[in-house]
């Protein structure tokens, strides 16, 4: 026994692990750890529940699951929906499906294919987006590529190269109905480097160069060295610095 | 007396930076998230920053940047310990504080000799050989500032803290001020000297991985 340093850990069907530290951890059906975990791989089948944190070298969630603490690994995959009440850093992280964090996220390539809703600052080197977003805090991303489906929102953007757009073949029709559940994203403030917005609604944006597309309705753009606007976007007043 | 502070326009303006450069940063932690000072003003929401610090950090983060990668510029300039221990002898010879101030620091302890000591320590003495170079406190008051700060650095008072000596009547009393706020004193009280722990910690790194000769 002394021998094996790490163990690994199997949940099928319904079951309860302490926490600690594992090589591989699977839970194919309802799986509770009631503390700390730390592992090289986890997979989750069905669904996992936990109060504490984890850690992970890989994460894979299938399913439903939902972490009390802290979630950190190298990288995160969540096909189905994981909701972490603490913050979740990852160097990797792709959302297939939908994830709820109540701290922030921070980690170098973020892909959304879905939506991700954060209380906090959301910090990548790399964002594409195919979906939505919400984003209680700053999203600071070196690359932002958003191609949205539904509504984006954040409280403030910023980063070197920004481009906005909405998914083609969206259904527009619904956003007739109820203004919340357009196609656009709202932003208080976007600065960045290179910018290029469409369907976007914020007071104010700040860059180098700025192209303001079709849709927009921004109060006022600031910027440096260029910036074009589409006639069927509404500018309050664009100031060169 | 309430920090100066600049606004994100202006910092931009004066260091020549780009909005992409300044938020790489901060993704890399090179800036703290509490330097983000967001205030109201008539043209929406404005970023301000402590002046002095943003300043003096974008000012290091420019010229250290083609030498450093910003991954070991962040180590830098956290605020956490830095790895490193050193004998005494080599604490002398490499000049990173005055001989007083390690005799000092060696008196006060009980243990005979401590050949290696750790950053924490070394820190510890840095601080105390700032405050006896400028003049301000006495042999005395450096026992006294070892002894509080062995006491509550960095355990209670955590490490984003600052110092300040205060006297009154010609009596001294040394401060601690977690999260280094501001502290308002009776009018008799001066405060003598102030010093802020993570810049400390920043100048000693820069001392002891040898970029800033003294």
């Amino acid at each position: 026994m002394s021998e094996q340093l790490v163990r690994d850990l199997k949940i099928n069907g319904l079951g309860q692990a302490a926490g600690g530290t594992y090589g591989k951890v699977s839970i194919d059906g309802i799986g509770t750890l009631n503390g700390d975990t730390v592992c090289d791989l986890l997979t989750v089948n069905g669904s996992l529940k936990t109060k504490h944190s984890i850690q992970g070298g890989e994460i894979r969630i299938n399913g439903n699951s939902s972490v009390g603490g802290k979630v950190g690994s190298g990288r995160l995959r969540v096909d189905g929906m994981l909701k972490v009440d603490g913050d979740v850093r990852s160097e990797r992280m792709d959302i297939n499906g939908m994830l709820r964090i109540g701290g922030g996220a921070a980690g170098d390539t973020l892909e959304i294919d879905g939506s991700l809703k954060s209380s906090g600052n959301v910090e990548f080197e790399t964002v594409q987006v195919y979906g939505g977003f919400q984003v209680g805090g700053m999203l600071n991303a070196g690359t932002l590529e958003l191609k949205m489906a539904a509504a984006c929102q954040a409280r403030e953007i910023g980063g070197e190269r920004i481009r906005v757009a909405a998914k083609k073949g969206s259904r527009k029709l619904l956003g007739l109905f109820t203004s919340s559940l357009a196609i656009r994203l709202t932003a208080d403030v976007i600065e960045g480097d290179d910018i290029v917005l469409e369907d976007t609604k914020a007071d104010v944006v700040r860059g180098n160069r700025v192209r303001i597309g079709p849709g927009c309705e921004i109060g006022v753009v600031e910027y440096r060295h260029a910036y074009e606007a589409d006639p069927k976007a509404s500018v309050g007043k664009a100031v060169q610095l | 007396m309430t920090e100066e502070l600049i606004s994100k326009k202006e910092l931009l303006d004066v260091t020549g930076i780009s909005y992409g450069q300044l938020y790489r940063w901060k993704r890399k932690n090179l800036i703290p998230e509490q330097w983000f000072i967001r205030k109201s003003s008539f043209t929406g929401q404005e970023t301000f920053f402590p002046r002095e610090k943003i300043l003096q950090r974008i000012d290091r983060i420019l010229n250290m940047k083609d030498d450093l990668s910003l991954d070991a510029l962040a180590d830098m300039f956290s605020p956490s310990p830095g790895e490193s221990s050193m004998s005494v002898g080599e604490i002398l010879e490499r000049n990173i504080v005055s001989s007083v101030s390690i005799n000092l620091y060696l008196e006060t302890m009980d243990s005979v000799q401590q050949p290696i000591l750790g950053f924490e320590k070394i820190l510890i003495i840095y601080v105390l050989d700032k405050l006896l170079r400028s003049g301000d406190i006495s042999l005395d008051e450096g026992r006294l500032l070892i002894r509080t700060l062995e006491a509550y650095f960095p355990e209670k008072t955590g490490r984003e803290c600052g110092i300040r000596l205060t006297r009154k009547m010609g009596v001294a009393a040394f401060l601690l001020v977690p999260g280094d706020g501001e502290v308002y004193l009776d009018s008799e009280v001066k405060t003598v000297a102030r010093l802020s722990m993570p810049a400390c910690t920043e100048e000693l790194k820069l001392r002891m991985s040898g970029s800033e000769g003294s």
